[in-house]
């Protein structure tokens, strides 16, 4: 049977993993402050101001779990 | 101001008319169509916005890992998340009864004989495995925990009787002396 979207997995090379959290990070940036702003005007540079926090904090994180895997005695 | 259709719906005003005040109805409303419980409440804004993110995360999500996303039967926990997204949840799972029926696998088999149904599921090349697995379910879920966030927003408003946008803070100058 010929491949069919939303029915066949597709094949995701383990790079491009990572990268998946991009669009996941914008998704939950976006539908968070669409309930928390006052201000719906302000939901653009909010959500990029988030989607940098959860970024970075996600990066900090893997960081500090990769130096804790291969320093800790 | 009054409204023929809803009476008194003074922009930015909290005041809801009897008809956008009934909570059940958002809750309902807000878990079956993501967004639409905020639309209820009057906020068509927030509700659109909210409806196309956690749909497209939904369907990202069954669009990498196909009709095996929703898998009630051995994931259970990544199950109810997804059901949290309402009437997207539902589709995905009648998916992934359709292609259980498909390769010839009853919902009894694949409850019972798990491994016998791993191995069609293998051979009709519907096997959903790592990485694949775990990001379309993660985001399928991560869509629906969005849903519920959202559920509790709009019953919350609903039983506060908030309708439409709060006014916005008045922009007061700082007092001098």
């Amino acid at each position: 049977m010929a491949w069919r979207l939303f029915y066949y997995p597709v094949v995701l090379p383990v790079s491009v993993v990572l990268w998946l959290v991009v669009p996941l990070s914008i998704g939950v940036a976006v539908v968070y402050k669409t309930v928390r702003t006052d201000n719906l005007r302000r939901l653009p540079l909010q959500v990029a101001v988030l989607v940098g926090y959860v970024l970075a904090g996600l990066a900090v994180l893997g960081a500090g779990l990769y130096l804790i895997q291969e320093y800790w005695p | 101001m009054r409204s023929p259709l809803l009476g008194d719906v003074t922009p930015m005003a909290n005041k809801a008319p009897r008809l956008r005040n009934i909570p059940i109805i958002a809750l309902a409303l807000a878990w079956l169509v993501p967004g639409a419980g905020h639309v209820y409440i009057g906020r068509v804004g927030r509700g659109v916005i909210i409806f196309l993110t956690i749909s497209a995360l939904f369907w990202a999500g069954m669009a990498m890992g196909g009709a095996m996303t929703v898998d009630c039967d051995r994931e259970r926990w990544w199950c109810v998340s997804q059901m949290l997204t309402g009437v997207h949840g539902l589709v995905g799972w009648q998916v992934q009864r359709a292609a259980l029926r498909s390769v010839g696998v009853s919902p009894v088999t694949a409850l019972r004989d798990p491994s016998r149904a791993d191995k069609q599921l293998a051979e009709e090349g519907l096997a959903l495995v790592a990485p694949t697995g775990t990001v379309a379910r993660a985001y399928a879920g991560v869509a629906g925990l969005l849903n519920l966030m959202c559920i509790f927003d709009a019953l919350v408003l609903s039983l506060m009787g908030v309708f439409g946008e709060t006014a916005p803070e008045p922009m007061t100058e700082p007092a001098k002396g």
